[in-house]
């Protein structure tokens, strides 16, 4: 059930260069969030008018999470709130991941902020006592998140771009490397740029892996209502027309839709 | 209590004057858990077409100063698949459901129609003869005054219910299509449709929809609407119904006083959810501190 809410900040701190995490009291929309949704914010100004969509990063009973890096004006709006302000906010939207537990290995693939939904998600798969492997890409160290949220992660790899902190190169490259010593099925789970997602989706699609992917789009309204978040769905047909992002999304396996449409 | 009764033409009659604009509220269905859509005095559809349309490619939207562009392309689940999938909800309402049809061709307006007419619980018709974002169709029907005369000359022809005209106002004297509409038994005519814009990312150089020009829409297009609704008022006699750039009570009070009978709210939907129940009350306060007892009164009351 979508609620749409008056919420208060009861954190709002830097966890990495440019990145924050935000803690809200919204019992309404944190009891039924799953991993892969998200929530709408709303601003007041009539300048910028979308409401600014961002995953679900964490919900514990009252509690949700939100881990946003700053990358223009609403962000950086966002990184001055002060605890005790209220947002407004709608949610839970779009769909969630599917974690199949028949699966032997479950590997989450993070790039950037994309990190964001991942962390929710490896808790629900640790809840499930399933111990999930983690791999998380940034541009170098000062990008890379506080520890503290992968703590109890006992199989955690961290990459970065010019090798400032763990392996030096790409996420994929990082997983590639990995590859050697997973044996039996795979499902993965990503969040990051389309240029990793798109690599991801190759390499899935090359060794039948199941692959679940959340995608980002601009939205004007997050809900169906403006057809202006769209995927091309993956076929031969050239009419196959599109998804949409914010409804039928933003998960989705990786052999249903294009990457660069 | 405010009398916030409408009536639009001798054919139309609103509980209030508040509609939802095309496009930027699915077919009535998106919001029902979120939105009392009761609270509308009517529900105008996305713009239907004979088959189903998948639209543009992406990018098709972005946001502009006070507003966006999008180039969506009439992306719509077909005339057949609407009335299959959505009567059942949209017969249920209070408020009156208006469809919007859009085509290609004359003929595909006139059979969309004729399919859209063994519905009973529809109310009335937009007709879409404004869209900038498809090749054929859209605009060129609601730009020559010719063309206009002959293709609203034959759908009325075809239906007895309330039939409106959209306009767009991208023409060179949108009173003069307005006009044509008046001469051929239009009901009304619902104006505007979004105002041709374009948007370019400097670091790629690349536009940023796809086709290059989109239909801009939000509070930005606000004062060309009000200019378009004022001067058509002084021009014809069929009734208004004002939309662009809509996003508060008070924009609605001026959309009346410019002479628009009842108002459609579009871009806001994505960015107000509420924007229906504060416009109301905004209304009833409005007119009470007015001294008002019917909200019909403040239509074209603009005092020049
Ligand atoms: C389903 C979904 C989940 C998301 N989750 C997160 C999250 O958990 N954490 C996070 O930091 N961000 C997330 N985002 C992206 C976030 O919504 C944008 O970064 C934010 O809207 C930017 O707002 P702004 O006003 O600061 O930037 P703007 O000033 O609007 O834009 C700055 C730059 O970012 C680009 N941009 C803006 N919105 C988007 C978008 N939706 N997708 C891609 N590029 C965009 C613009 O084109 C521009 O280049 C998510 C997006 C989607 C669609
Ligand atoms: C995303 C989007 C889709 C639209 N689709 C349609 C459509 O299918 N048919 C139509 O007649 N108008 C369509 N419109 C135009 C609106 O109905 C309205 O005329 C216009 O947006 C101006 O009003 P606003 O500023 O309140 O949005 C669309 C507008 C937007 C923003
Ligand atoms: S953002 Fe409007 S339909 Fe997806």
């Amino acid at each position: 059930m979508r609620h749409l809410t008056e919420t208060i900040i009861l954190e709002n701190n830097a966890v990495a260069k440019n990145i924050f995490r935000m803690t809200l009291k919204c019992p309404e929309i944190s009891r039924s969030a799953q991993p892969g949704q998200f929530v709408n914010i709303y601003f007041s100004d009539q300048i910028h008018i979308f409401p600014r969509p961002f995953s679900i990063a964490g919900a514990t009973d009252e509690i949700l999470n939100l881990i946003y890096r700053v990358v223009g004006v609403q962000t950086s709006q966002m990184a001055g709130w002060k605890i005790g302000q209220t947002v407004k906010i709608l949610g839970p939207l779009g769909n969630q991941f599917t974690v199949d537990a028949s699966v032997d290995n479950h590997v989450l693939i993070g790039g950037g902020v994309g990190v964001a939904p991942l962390i929710f998600l490896a808790d629900k798969i640790l809840q499930g006592g399933i111990e999930p492997q983690f791999f998380l890409g940034v541009k170098n160290r000062d990008e890379m998140p506080d520890g503290k949220f992968f703590r109890q992660l006992q199989d955690f790899h961290a990459s970065s771009d010019d090798g400032s902190i763990g392996f030096h190169g790409t996420v994929v490259d990082n997983f590639l490397s990995h590859l050697p010593g997973i044996k039996k099925s795979v499902a993965i789970y990503a969040c990051g740029p389309e240029k990793m997602n798109a690599a991801l989706a190759q390499l899935a699609g090359e060794r039948r892996y199941d692959c679940q992917i959340s995608f980002e789009r601009l939205m004007a309204c997050g809900l169906g209502l403006c057809q202006g978040c769209t995927v091309k769905k993956n076929s031969t047909d050239a009419e196959a027309g599109y998804l949409l992002v914010c409804k039928d999304g933003p998960v989705f396996h990786s052999d249903r839709v294009m990457f660069n449409d | 209590m405010i009398d916030l009764t409408t009536q639009i033409g001798l054919k139309l009659q609103l509980k209030n004057p508040v509609l939802t604009a095309s496009g930027t509220f699915g077919y009535g269905d998106e919001l029902a858990d979120l939105i009392d859509l009761n609270r509308f005095g009517g529900i105008v559809t996305k713009s239907l077409t004979l088959h189903p349309r998948a639209g543009n490619p992406s990018p098709r939207i972005t946001e502009t100063t006070a507003g966006m562009i999008n180039s969506i392309g009439l992306a719509n689940i077909g005339v057949d698949a609407f009335i299959e999938q959505k009567s059942e909800l949209l017969s249920h309402l209070p408020g009156k459901v208006i469809v919007n049809i859009a085509g290609r061709t004359e003929d595909e307006y006139a059979d969309t129609l004729k399919k859209l007419e063994s519905q009973e619980w529809i109310a009335g018709y937009e007709m879409n003869v404004s869209c900038p974002n498809v090749r054929e169709g859209g605009i060129e029907f609601g730009a020559k005054p010719e063309i206009l005369n002959h293709i609203v000359g034959r759908i009325r022809d075809l239906t007895n219910r309330f039939l409106m005209i959209k306009l767009s106002p991208n023409v060179t004297d949108i009173r003069v299509l307005a006009e044509v509409c008046q001469k051929r038994s239009a009901d009304a005519v619902s104006m505007i449709n979004t105002v041709y814009g374009a948007a370019i990312d400097i670091k790629t150089r690349k536009p940023l929809v796809n086709t290059v020009i989109g239909g801009l829409s939000g509070p930005a297009i606000k004062p060309i609407a009000v200019a378009n609704i004022y001067k058509t008022h002084r021009a014809v006699d069929i009734p208004i119904v004002g939309i662009g750039g809509i996003s508060c009570g008070a924009d609605v009070v001026e959309f009346l006083l410019a002479g628009a009978s009842a108002v459609e709210l579009g871009t806001v939907n994505f960015f107000n959810l509420n924007a229906v129940a504060e416009i109301l009350e905004f209304l009833e306060e409005y007119c009470v501190a007015q001294g008002i007892g019917v909200v019909t009164e403040l239509v074209g009351k603009v005092k020049v």
